[in-house]
């Protein structure tokens, strides 16, 4: 009976079952999505256990773990920041929006401050941990004729933020081709100024880690390389892995992982790649999302072309040897976060 | 160049001019069709307003008077249903969806919305269905000014005659709105109701000019030749969504559609001759990036022309012979500005049918049946659409009418060869591919018609866009739909009273091998769906209202986030003496422009908040809008 009425009337989404997991400790998060509905899950990586569709977030949202919290940006349906307490998924402690259509690109915290970069702005946006505007610092003398800069993937080192700035020609089609060389700036976040740049390659995407790694070269086009950074120097000290050798442009990578496609029509293709590419394991499933949490590494994989494909992998960085953590998530998994356990912080 | 062939044996009655059905007449044809005569229709009323009386029928706005307006019919996309103007397909590119909002009621005598299957003589093979936009007779003339709630006014005229030269008839029709309504913005965050606020919808203004112009000379037992020009002149801005509102984006269009045609009868055969050609120029412009990703600042020009013969021949009693041929080609180019770059997005397309008929029946016209066949030529194979259909009188008012059979849709330009923006072509695309099969009975009286229709349809390689990095879709055949439903109608107008209303109950079901969605109810599609109409007439004065429900929709395929049930009021009220009418026209007239929805329906604390009333894709839906018409009618 309840079923006819529901066909009749309609109905509401069926209310989420209990996923029986202790996310009291430490974790993976993961954003997934099909781009039109994103939702959380998280893996406890001792038992295994699997916590699918814990709260909705946006059709294309970012995690990050930052100093006590978690962080989840929305791009796309709006660009609303939720903040959680490690574990506690169903009700953020914090939301905001620190700019419309500003397309968060990545969130770290500095001390009492969160610092976002927007995509679609000019600017580093500063708030506190609530969300309250405390500024901004204009990135404007980077951008190319567009007038923007692509602020991407922040990341800080010895107390002072660094910026990848992709430097995209907004006005290029489909995929923008590079305005010129991607730009690695400093910011010192205590006196808002910034300290200096270099040229880091086309398009850079940051790759967190000691040394510091960017993967460069724009999508479409075997033009990009895997670098070593020293911050020090400030200059790309090393090229290692380049995409020409393996005929493929390179995403994203973790821990020595490097996650490389192709979306070319007569050759869609997907590999993963490891030990400075000594060992390379073809994929069926898209690895879009990378991340090296207590000593592994970790692959959110999701399917292309109506391939039904949605699972988390454990990827050894030797071999490339996979292990499915986590399959069958309702949406497929977008991004990741290794979330510590830290007890709560809520008001 | 990409070849589209069709071979089909037509569907006489609808092809065939010798011995026709009445094409206002529903009981006269075995298609499931809705006549909606325009002269019924209150002041505020649009071409959306119109096809949106038939049962079975969805209506998509992206928010107020003169926004966008696509049709759905049966639970099939906009891009599964046809428009056609007088016969002649209006669908750019050959298969995308039409904009209602940029078609115009002036000059038109009926709105025909075919559910289901279409006669091919409507030259369609369409999925979802078909609606035929008929131009008026030449007799009719009338002025209409008209202005109301957000800064709208109106303008409208139609008049025509004989004169030396032959029969001329001309409608203009002119508009412009404000758009500037109030929308509950929640500033996209649903736990804090401290920052809501009502704003004004900003950026949402349009001006549009619709005219009709037709020519026509001589009559059929001779020769009779028609001349038709349509033409479209429209600029509006783009609002964007209630989460992203922009400040700066505006788009533009330009339509001109000219149709020659000839026609002779000759004893028993009537002859048809028709060539067409179709100009449409779209710009767009985004320089701040609000709406994409990245500026845009672009203008497509489409041509579309065509070229048909027909005949039709009467055997002998209850049987005809009908032959029809014809060619369409479309081409698309697009310049990109920003890049000082014009671009042929791919080859154009051609599309050939083939058209040979047979229907057989009693001479007296109590039963028909229509066999045909539609036979569809594409690289990446060729496809053979065999359908039927059938009526059968049961007495002087009631009649039984069935259609069964398959259908497609070829993939649009846009699907085969990109757009050099967000979305990349797929070449080797198939077409969509449906089956369908409909029962229903019609009865009438002297002041009454009812009607009631099963259906069950399923669609196969459903054509979607799916991600790539960078915010890129490639177009892909994924999934398949199951969709059925019963539609039901009913008139009934004692002396000066008028009713009607119509309901349509829709299962759609998303049948792809996602597990995600696999069962789920298709986004947009109403399990039911009600409107309403009462009026009654005293005196030259009518006082009417109306009423639609739709029941909960899904948001997305997944069935996460629901739309709330909608239900619009609405009320007429008009004076009419000799040739002057004077119309109030009041649309949501409980002015809902806030409903209450789940926080996060993915959580279980019962949590709901406050949330504008959206249409289509998050587009704020207006609240109370009056409408004030004057109308001189000799």
């Amino acid at each position: 009976m309840s079923s006819v009425l529901c066909w009749v009337w309609g109905c509401a989404a069926p209310a989420p079952a209990p996923h029986g997991c202790d996310l009291s400790g430490s974790h993976l998060l993961v954003a997934t999505t099909d781009f039109q509905v994103g939702a959380l899950a998280a893996i406890d990586l001792q038992t295994g256990c699997v916590a699918d569709r814990l709260a909705s977030v946006g059709p294309d949202p970012l995690v990050r773990m930052l100093d006590a919290s978690v962080v989840v940006a929305s791009r796309g349906q709006g660009d609303t920041v939720w903040r959680f307490d490690p574990g506690v998924y169903d009700r953020p402690i914090a939301e905001f929006v620190p700019q419309v259509a500003g397309n968060v690109h990545d969130v770290v915290q500095i001390g009492e401050a969160l610092w976002l970069t927007l995509y679609e702005e000019p600017h580093l946006q500063v708030t506190d941990l609530w969300g309250a505007p405390l500024g901004t610092v204009p990135l404007g003398d980077h951008a190319d004729a567009d007038g923007i800069p692509e602020a991407d993937r922040a990341v800080v080192v010895d107390g002072v933020l660094h910026v990848a700035l992709q430097r995209l020609d907004r006005g290029g089609g489909g995929l923008w081709p590079a305005a010129g060389p991607g730009r690695l700036i400093a910011v010192d976040p205590v006196s808002w100024t910034e300290l200096g740049w270099f040229a880091l390659g086309d398009n850079p995407r940051l790759v967190p880690g000691d040394p510091l790694r960017a993967l460069t070269g724009v999508f479409g086009a075997p033009d990009g390389a895997e670098v070593a950074i020293d911050l020090v120097a400030g200059a790309v000290v090393e090229t290692g892995l380049a995409e020409a050798d393996a005929g493929l442009d390179f995403g994203v990578a973790a821990g020595g992982v490097v996650a490389a496609h192709s979306f070319a029509p007569d050759q869609q293709a997907f590999a993963l790649l490891c030990d400075g590419g000594a060992a390379r394991l073809d994929v069926d499933g898209w690895p879009i999302a990378l991340i090296e949490a207590d000593g592994a590494v970790y692959a959110a994989v999701r399917g292309v072309g109506g391939a039904v494909i949605s699972e988390v992998w454990r990827v050894d960085p030797e071999t490339c040897a996979i292990e499915v953590v986590a399959a069958d998530l309702a949406f497929s998994p977008y991004g990741l976060a290794f979330v510590r356990g830290v007890g709560h912080s809520g008001p | 160049m990409w070849w589209w062939v069709q071979i089909a044996t037509a569907s006489p009655e609808e092809v065939v001019v010798v011995g026709a059905h009445d094409p206002a007449d529903p009981a006269s044809t075995h298609a499931q069709v809705t006549i909606v005569p325009v002269n019924t229709l209150p002041a505020t009323a649009d071409v959306a307003t119109a096809v949106g009386r038939a049962p079975g029928v969805v209506v998509d706005r992206l928010g107020g008077l003169g926004d966008l307006a696509q049709v759905g019919i049966r639970g099939a996309s906009a891009r599964q249903v046809e428009v056609l103007l007088d016969g002649i397909p209006l669908n750019p590119e050959g298969g995308s969806a039409v904009d209602l909002s940029h078609l115009s009621l002036a000059g038109l005598g009926r709105v025909e919305v075919y559910r289901g299957l279409a006669p091919i003589g409507r030259g369609s093979g369409a999925l979802g269905g078909v609606v035929n936009l008929v131009t008026a007779d030449a007799g009719s003339s009338q002025v209409t000014l008209s202005g109301g709630s957000y800064g709208t006014a109106r303008g409208a005229a139609v008049a025509g005659g004989e004169t030396a030269v032959g029969e001329l008839w001309g409608a203009a029709d002119a508009w412009v709105t404000q758009g500037d309504f109030a929308w509950y913005d929640t500033a996209g965050t649903a736990l804090n109701a401290a920052d809501d606020q009502v704003q004004q919808r900003e950026n949402n203004d349009a001006r549009q000019v619709n005219t009709l112009a037709r020519w026509r000379r001589g009559q059929t037992e001779t020769l009779q030749v028609t001349a038709l020009h349509a033409g479209l002149w429209r600029d509006e801005g783009i609002p964007g969504f209630t989460f992203a509102p922009t400040v700066d984006v505006s788009y533009a269009v330009q339509r001109h559609l000219g149709v020659l045609e000839a026609t002779r009868t000759h004893r028993l055969t009537r002859v048809t001759g028709r060539v067409h050609g179709l100009v449409r120029t779209e710009s767009l412009r985004d320089l701040r990036g609000e709406i994409g990703v990245g500026s845009t600042d672009t203008t497509a020009v489409s041509r579309s022309a065509g070229a048909q013969v027909a005949t039709g021949t009467v055997l002998g009693a209850g049987s005809r012979l009908d032959l029809a041929a014809s060619a369409t080609v479309d081409r698309t180019a697009q310049t990109d500005h920003l890049l000082a770059d014009r671009r042929t997005p791919g080859p154009g397309r051609v599309v050939g049918r083939l058209a040979a008929g047979f229907a057989t029946g009693p001479a007296d016209g109590d039963w028909v049946l229509t066999p045909s066949v539609l036979g569809l030529g594409l690289p990446s194979g060729a496809l053979v659409l065999p359908r039927v259909g059938g009526r059968v009188r049961l007495g002087p008012s009631a009649a039984l009418k069935g259609n069964a059979g398959f259908a497609a849709r070829p993939p649009d330009l846009v699907e085969l060869f990109g757009d050099r923006g967000t979305l990349l072509g797929n070449p080797d695309l198939r077409a969509e591919r449906g089956a369908s099969v409909d029962a229903g009975v019609l009865g009438w009286g002297e002041d009454w018609r009812v009607e009631a229709v099963v259906f069950h349809r399923g669609v196969r390689d459903l054509i979607v866009f799916g991600q790539t990095p960078q915010g890129v879709a490639r177009a892909e055949n994924v999934d398949r739909v199951q969709i059925s439903g019963l539609e039901t109608a009913l008139a009934w107008t004692p002396g000066p009273v008028e009713w009607d209303a119509n309901a349509a109950l829709t299962a759609a079901r998303d049948r792809s091998d996602d597990p995600t969605y696999r069962g789920n109810l298709l986004p947009a599609v109403a399990a039911l769906e009600l409107g309403s109409r009462a009026a009654v007439a005293y005196r030259g004065w009518r006082l009417g209202t109306d009423v639609s429900l739709a029941t909960p929709t899904w948001a997305d395929r997944a069935n996460v986030f629901a739309q709330p049930t909608r239900l619009l009021w609405g009320a007429t009220l008009s004076w009419q003496r000799a040739a002057w009418a004077i119309e109030a026209d009041v649309r949501n007239l409980a002015d809902h422009i806030v409903a209450e929805v789940a926080r996060d329906p993915l959580v279980a604390d019962g949590l709901r908040v406050p949330a504008a009333v959206v249409d289509l894709s998050g587009y704020p839906l207006p609240g109370r809008t009056v409408m004030l018409m004057l109308r001189f009618q000799p």
